[in-house]
């Protein structure tokens, strides 16, 4: 047991990632630096569009309603009950309490328009995203299965409701690797009001090794856990330190031939050149004001906008994978959640940064290897709650998200709704769809991408998924 | 069952590769050496506390909090606090570190321990930056090493390579060989170098353990120092957190 169990953890490093693969090129995996590190960038199945993802995820569910899913009719029937036939059978959250009383439809509450070339709907909670629309595909027709927000979240992060599974970013770099030798391939940033329902599972490796979790960079204190030297350590001391480590190391693997020892070694240089590297990547001052202002970034304010103007610097430095959190869109009516000015507050925070992340990653030259994510784990309800205010429950049948960047048809709508915005119509792209959408882009096959656990091969799109051909250039 | 296995001479061989093996039984299928493993999560800081004599071997009660760096608590949906253990419950075994599920151990999540969501058939063992940037620099860890360098110090002999040789064995459970003691001494010697001339003041955080240890005298806290310096890489040696 003991052997196999070794055995087959080492293999994953060394060559199992890469027979889970296919057509992985072996050759380069056999080299010193790839045997010593597993982040070492590897070949995709086939060319890619995208090498790299951002993923702006809007925690707690955004209206689409309000933002991108204009619905006239809607707004006439205003105030009546919802047709039986819409209903029946459907579950929702809140049903036996404030949702049982209210099947009264809830008109859209802001002002829609047609936005540039493609004359994309965006209401004008969003004007900045407005000015973008030329560079996105809207995908009106998102579906998915849970309607509660921490598993709603693990669903769209891993594909699954239960805990265990790895999320999206762990599967991308663990089947791509990463360009970036000094910074972690997977990062998670975080801002709003709290942090998003479910924590770390959000970006956890689940039974990948733990290698390919996301890494959070925190907002205040080291920029990565433990990144600095304990409090009066000089930095020749943690050198040295190395120094000694790597000599003792190295001969233990000279005598036991043990490779691990010799990724261990690696490991402790990478923490050593991420302890520059990090405090260089989040040190935004260096940026121009131009820029600072397109973003509306401020050196040691940490918000939205800082944290898409570090996206863009972490896939310039190689990172594979970024996911940004934003707090709070659960727009139920309450106090904190009115869809007025609760969602103003929020729309508020992301709409610049947003667009600035897609125009300045589009003047840098990294728009076309990189694809962006914006959205939120479900939608919201055509139907008013009663709560202090008109606000919306979750809803899993129809919600918007949008795309831009490496891959992605720009100036594009992808998938309707009908005129409640009730169902999805024309192509439903289910969160499986997505998945197996986000892995094509990123040159890989989702039916190919495994890792065998619990006697099975397991993959992100699980037994689902299929790839959303219009959404694609 | 336990003791049948681990007494056995299949058990007990030495886990060197050997060439003949390699070619014959590349994944040791057959057991003709042992296999080198790293510890899992909760023995990695087991080892580390019982190398340094800190280990409280208490049994059962409810759980407790070893110490984590401050903000770790932020990244769910509720911001928590975590107050570190005082006393005897500081420094008890990991396996009774408390869990909140959105917000893990760093130091148990980092070394692979499972969620605890769903039953654990197999613990993966990665080996990453994060860890090392763990061994070295975690409050935790650093404490443990304050803690191995004032036990060398005091149960040790005078003469520097008895007090490495000790340090070594409480690690690694065997003797250093000439080549290990060489390098362990001039790194010891270098760090001695370059703290001799560092203030007793400045010097404070890095020989003073955060909590339990007892006050160094101004005039040893640069001696001192190098010896934390020294029990740190100890600790750090691929080789401490390694089943051999």
């Amino acid at each position: 047991m003991m052997h196999d169990l070794q055995e087959t953890t080492r293999r994953h490093f060394f060559s199992r990632c890469g027979m889970g693969l296919g057509s992985i090129a072996l050759g380069s995996m056999m080299s010193d630096q790839a045997q010593a590190n597993p982040f070492t960038p590897k070949q995709p199945h086939f060319k890619p569009r995208a090498k790299n993802v951002i993923y702006l995820f809007m925690g707690g569910g955004p209206s689409q309603l309000e933002l991108f899913d204009w619905k006239p009719e809607l707004s006439k029937r205003h105030g009546q009950d919802i047709p039986e036939s819409f209903i029946k059978g459907k579950r929702f959250a809140f049903m036996n309490s404030s949702f049982k009383k209210a099947n009264k439809l809830l008109g859209p509450t802001r002002q829609f328009e047609r936005h540039g070339q493609s004359g994309i709907w965006v209401s004008d909670l969003f004007p900045h995203i407005a000015s973008i629309t030329d560079e996105i595909s809207v995908v009106k027709s998102c579906k998915t299965e849970l309607f509660n927000h921490a598993p709603a979240k693990l669903f769209m992060n891993t594909g699954t409701g239960l805990f265990g599974r790895p999320s999206m970013g762990s599967w991308v770099t663990y089947g791509l690797g990463s360009e970036s030798q000094s910074l972690p391939g997977f990062v998670v940033l975080q801002s709003g009001s709290r942090g998003p329902r479910g924590g770390a599972v959000n970006w956890a490796s689940g039974f990948l090794p733990t290698t390919f979790q996301g890494v959070p960079l925190r907002g205040s204190g080291d920029p990565i856990l433990n990144l600095a030297s304990p409090k009066g350590v000089s930095a020749q001391s943690q050198r040295d330190s190395l120094d000694a480590l790597k000599a003792l190391n190295l001969k233990r693997l000279m005598e036991t031939g043990d490779e691990e020892i010799r990724t261990r070694i690696a490991s402790y240089e990478m923490s050593y050149q991420m302890q520059s590297s990090a405090p260089e990547l989040i040190d935004i001052s260096g940026e121009t004001q131009a820029t600072l202002e397109l973003y509306g970034a401020k050196p040691g304010q940490a918000s939205f906008a800082n944290n898409c103007l570090l996206a863009r610097r972490l896939v310039e430095r190689g990172t594979r994978f970024v996911q940004l959190y934003h707090t709070n869109w659960d727009h139920h009516g309450g106090p904190g959640e009115t869809l007025t000015k609760d969602l103003e507050k929020v729309t508020h925070d992301v709409d610049q940064g947003c667009a600035a992340l897609i125009r300045d990653l589009k003047s840098r030259g990294l728009l076309d290897d990189t694809l962006v994510i914006w959205g939120g784990e479900f939608g919201r309800t055509p139907m008013s709650e009663a709560r202090k205010t008109p606000g919306r429950n979750h809803h899993i049948d129809a919600f918007s998200m949008w795309f831009a960047g490496g891959g992605v048809k720009p100036g594009n709508v992808v998938g309707e709704t009908d005129e409640f915005g009730f169902d999805s119509v024309g192509r439903e792209c289910h969160v499986h769809d997505l998945h197996a959408t986000i892995l094509h882009l990123l040159g890989m096959d989702h039916e190919q991408l495994t890792f065998r656990f619990q006697g099975r091969d397991f993959r992100l799109t699980d037994v689902a998924g299929h790839v959303i051909e219009p959404l694609l250039a | 069952m336990h003791r049948l296995i681990v007494t056995s001479a299949t058990y007990r061989q030495s886990s060197k590769r050997r060439a003949d093996l390699t070619e014959t039984d590349p994944y040791n299928k057959l057991l003709g050496r042992q296999s080198r493993l790293r510890l899992d999560a909760e023995i990695v800081r087991d080892n580390a506390l019982a190398a340094s004599g800190l280990l409280n071997t208490k049994m059962g009660g409810p759980g407790v909090f070893p110490p984590q760096p401050p903000g770790c608590m932020n990244l769910g949906q509720h911001r928590r606090n975590w107050t570190a253990s005082k006393g005897e419950d500081r420094y008890r075994r990991a396996v009774y570190t408390y869990r909140w599920r959105a917000t893990p151990h760093p130091a148990l999540k980092v070394f692979d321990a499972p969620d605890a969501f769903a039953s654990c058939t197999r613990r993966i063992r990665s080996n990453t930056p994060l860890q090392a940037l763990t061994l070295l620099n975690d409050p935790a860890f650093f404490e443990i090493a304050q803690g191995l360098a004032e036990r060398i110090l005091k149960e040790g002999d005078k003469a520097d390579k008895a007090r490495i040789a000790l340090g070594f064995r409480l690690c690694l459970a065997r003797e250093p060989d000439t080549r290990e003691l060489t390098v362990l001494e001039s790194f010891l010697n270098k760090q001695r170098q370059l703290y001799a001339d560092m203030d007793a003041v400045a010097l404070t955080p890095v020989v003073q353990r955060a909590h339990g240890g007892q006050e160094v005298a101004e005039t040893q806290r640069n001696e001192q120092a190098a010896w934390i310096m020294l029990a740190r890489v100890l600790l750090n040696l691929d080789e401490t957190i390694t089943r051999e």
